[in-house]
């Protein structure tokens, strides 16, 4: 017993030796809902009014509010690799409700908590997939929102707005998400 | 090889150990100042990933949480494809040896299984596929751990306790979830092969892609390995050479049958046909069909077959035929109905050194009819119920024959079942939610069942969740006890074994690098039926089964994750088992002895996980300790090879180290190379002319093995 607790204080040793090294980066959350949303557009079918047919023609992802994603979109869409519905992703920011301009992915940052009722009122009728992260977007309009399950994350789907909005949502990335909403949702 | 020569080799062993932890530590802080941090690598990496695996990044939270630490109304562990491919697992044994609560025994004999929380015995855990169960009914002999080939594994769910109140008997120590890959999860090809001590060999081919909506996997493997188990050179008085192939069919080399598989997975409109078809010395053969729009039909169609060796054979033939309909009634209720089809052959032929054969078999077949409902009631509840009517005709025998038995009346039983369970999910407020179910089980065979569940959920807040689970199982009686009941000791009546379970589960994340989950538990058995030595009784059946009444195990799991440094992840678990559940479940010394480690009081496991050389390279350790035991006297082993006169047996120890190429030193081409030490302690009587050595016999290994694994 004695020289396996000698072995096993070693072990522990070994472990807090090096606790002096740098902090782990772990991955990041920004640099994963960046990819999440390449991911998830794949079981996502647009509106025909989106017009997408011309894939000479970028697709843009906006983000409005205070932009969570730092360098992660830029780091993911920028190398061309990345593309969505056959098109280069280009990456706009806006400030403000005015701003808003023709996009076909809306994050909607959660700095914008109290402008969201505007925002939805705002790009209602339009082609666009609205995004967010923040606590109870999902139940007031937000199509996909995501939300953390310990320390994986994990989606909401709106269906009555995803459905309003005329999208068609592949059944496989609705079994894998949290249903919110009501309403009787498009599938494809 | 002789008692004081095992010790000697034991302390040479601590020094080789001690050499190689300093090693390691040199090695952690060495190689360290070469590690960076790039986002543009942590995204290439995210970009290869499918989204189910996206979704199980471990990921640092700086946003709002809707939800708490976890949404499961249980105490669940899940082992993603990124920690499956960094720890070098070889095969699932290799992945259920991490988890807490569980330890193996029998590691390097044919005879494995797995001991949770202190109960043993394989088939007390409900293992799925994909969600559908595959469990050899027998629980022993057929090494299920080894028949899958861990490439081909996306990542793995385990739950720890008892569910029967949701996936039904013989759901009593936990649930384990394995989920497979898809064409489009491989998106190319995968070539492994492996090479390692004792006559490892391993190798793996498997090829996915996604073509528009056509997706196709296709794999092939075969396994092997003799474990190092060379019964003339380790006891070269007992074992004279032409005895090699006579042992039991346990101290046999295992040979898992090659496995062909190839999915298919064929759209059609909004529809999806999935097709199977697998050959593992026999066939298997998979279809279902897939509605877009929620309503689904699937049909499933599944058999293997277990080779036999030479003197000492076992067959296992499994078949699996199901057809489901599916249908949302509306946004609040869905129903599903199911029709399953299950039949189960197992025979296997021991040839013992005393010329004896003898012969063990079960056939079962299962005809099932189960019907489930969900209904939403509101945002905050939800009742999910289950009917289901299941007739199941059952043969079991053993006999001592030379030629192989045939079936008599008297070895068949049918059995009707009737199950009812409802479940009832409900948020009291968003920091709260319960779970209430409830079970029923009426058998023509043994008295009604109703087990309970209850679980409660607190999320104080994003950092701390607390979780009181009440939960429940059953084992049915094994068939072979059924058939021949009437020689149970002090009964003639079978009941179904019970398991209650309280466990109170706290997980708290630190800080974005250090994570605790603690468990205390407490487990009753209730009818803890147990086979016991009867030399009274006439030949084939010396032995007999025992209800040993009411037995206990409690005791504390305790797991600490933390990412100590940018390239260096860890996880260090203890659990401690205490109780007298073990003392019960020794009903003879051999099977004490054979369960050593999982008799401990104490298991601790480490492992360091640790990116060097620019994060070229993954360095991980996984080391398994059990030990202190207040039963593992001296006396208690006397006449055991490995026995000295005061000696005390302090413990079970293994290590692994892994080492293994990462994509930053090349994207295609990942080669590992793996060391195992192990001294698995155990003893034998040679007196006991009837039991096979190598199960119960002292084993130091060393092993290693290579592997090489191709991208592309």
């Amino acid at each position: 017993m004695v020289n396996h607790t000698k072995l096993f204080m070693l072990i522990v040793w070994t472990a807090l030796s090096s606790v002096s090294m740098n902090i782990f980066a772990q991955q990041t959350e920004y640099d994963v809902k960046a990819v999440l949303l390449w991911r998830i557009s794949r079981y996502i079918e647009w509106p025909v009014q989106a017009d997408l047919n011309d894939e000479t023609e970028p697709f843009i992802l906006a983000v409005i509010g205070k932009d969570p994603f730092g360098d992660s979109l830029k780091q993911a869409y920028s190398s061309g690799e990345l593309k969505i519905k056959n098109r280069k992703v280009e990456i706009r920011n806006f400030s403000d409700i005015t701003e808003i301009d023709k996009c076909h992915i809306l994050f909607i940052a959660s700095s914008e908590k109290k402008r969201l009722t505007q925002i939805l009122s705002k790009i209602r009728g339009k082609s666009i997939l609205i995004v967010g992260d923040s606590r109870k977007f999902g139940e007031q309009g937000v199509q996909i929102n995501f939300y953390f399950a310990g320390s994986r994350i994990r989606f909401e789907l709106n269906v009555k707005s995803v459905a309003a909005a005329g999208f068609k949502i592949d059944y496989r990335l609705r079994s894998i998400a949290r249903i919110v909403g009501g309403g009787k949702e498009s599938t494809q | 090889m002789s008692a004081q020569t095992q010790y000697s080799v034991g302390l040479t062993r601590s020094r080789i150990f001690k050499m190689i932890m300093i090693l390691v530590g040199s090695l952690l802080q060495i190689f360290s100042v070469y590690s960076q941090d790039k986002q543009q690598s942590r995204i290439d990496v995210l970009k290869k990933m499918t989204l189910e695996e996206l979704m199980n990044v471990e990921v640092v939270s700086a946003s709002d949480k809707p939800e708490g630490l976890s949404e499961a109304p249980a105490n669940i562990t899940v082992i993603s494809g990124e920690e499956l491919r960094h720890r070098g697992y070889t095969t699932l044994m290799d992945l259920l040896s991490d988890l807490p609560g569980v330890t193996w025994i029998g590691r390097y004999s044919a005879f494995t299984t797995q001991v949770i929380r202190g109960n043993f015995n394989s088939k007390r855990l409900m293992l799925l596929f994909n969600g559908i169960p595959f469990n050899p009914k027998n629980g022993f002999g057929t090494s299920w751990a080894d028949r899958f080939p861990i490439e081909g594994i996306k990542n793995v769910e385990f739950i720890i306790g008892p569910y029967g109140s949701l996936y039904g008997r013989n759901t009593y120590s936990g649930v384990l979830n394995v989920i497979t890959k898809k064409g489009e999860d491989v998106n190319g090809g995968e070539i492994t092969a492996l090479y390692g001590k004792d006559h490892q060999m391993q190798g793996t081919a498997i090829f996915g892609k996604k073509v528009g909506a056509l997706d196709i996997y296709l794999s092939f493997y075969k396994n092997y390995s003799d474990r190092g188990i060379n019964l003339v050179k380790e006891y070269p008085n007992y074992y004279a050479k032409d005895k090699r192939e006579q042992g039991s069919l346990f101290g046999n080399p295992v040979v898992v049958p090659d496995s062909v598989s190839a999915d298919v997975v064929l759209p059609w409109d909004n529809r999806e046909i999935f097709l199977k078809i697998a050959h593992s010395a026999g066939l298997e053969l998979q279809l279902q069909y897939n509605h877009a729009d929620m309503p689904k039909v699937g049909a499933g169609f599944t058999a293997l077959y277990y080779v036999p060796s030479k003197e000492c054979m076992l067959t296992d033939k499994t078949l699996n035929a199901s057809l489901s309909y599916r249908h949302n009634l509306n946004n609040k209720i869905s129903i599903s109905s199911n029709l399953i089809y299950q039949n189960f052959d197992w025979l296997a032929k021991n040839l013992y050194l005393t010329g004896t054969h003898r012969w063990y078999a079960q056939q079962a077949a299962s005809y099932m009819f189960n019907q489930k409902i969900r209904w939403r009631i509101s945002t905050a509840n939800e009742l999910f119920a289950s009917i289901s009517f299941e007739r199941v005709h059952e043969k079991a025998l053993i006999a001592s024959t030379s030629q192989k038995p045939v079936w008599a009346a008297t070895d068949k039983t049918e059995i009707d079942y009737l199950n009812i369970s409802l479940q009832d999910e409900i948020s009291l407020t968003e920091k709260m939610k319960i779970v209430l179910g409830l079970m029923y089980e009426n058998s023509s065979i043994y008295q009604d069942v109703l087990i309970p569940r209850f679980s409660g959920i607190y999320t104080f807040n994003k950092n701390n969740v607390l979780k009181l689970i009440y939960s429940s199982g059953f084992l049915t009686p094994d068939p072979e006890v059924r058939v021949i009941q009437d020689r149970i000791k002090g009964r003639t009546d079978i009941h179904p074994e019970y398991i209650y379970s309280f466990d109170v589960n706290y997980t708290r994340i630190w800080n974005k690098n250090i994570s605790t989950i603690m468990s205390v538990f407490h487990n009753q058995t209730k009818n803890l039926i147990q086979q016991v030595a009867d030399s009274t009784l006439p030949p084939p059946y010396e032995w007999t089964w025992e209800n040993k009444g009411d037995a206990r195990s409690f005791g504390v799991d305790f797991t600490l994750k933390a990412r100590l440094a940018k390239n260096f992840s860890s996880f260090l678990s203890y659990s401690y088992v205490e109780g007298n559940i073990n003392d019960l479940l020794n009903g003879n010394e051999l099977f004490m002895l054979n369960r050593l480690p999982a008799q401990a009081l104490h298991h601790f496991k480490l492992g360091l996980n640790f990116l060097f050389w620019s994060d070229k390279l993954n360095l991980y350790v996984h080391n398994l300790f059990v030990g202190d035991r207040p039963t593992w006297e001296d006396e208690e082993i006397k006449g055991f090879q490995f026995s000295t006169p005061g000696h005390k047996i302090a413990g079970y120890n293994v290590v692994d180290i892994n080492v293994r190429t990462t994509d930053r030193l090349n994207s295609k081409c990942y080669v590992s190379f793996g060391v195992r030490n192990l001294f698995d302690v155990r003893g034998f009587d040679p007196s006991h002319s009837n039991y096979d050595v190598s199960t119960y016999s002292p084993i130091r290994r060393r092993s290693w093995t290579m592997r090489i694994e191709y991208i592309f």
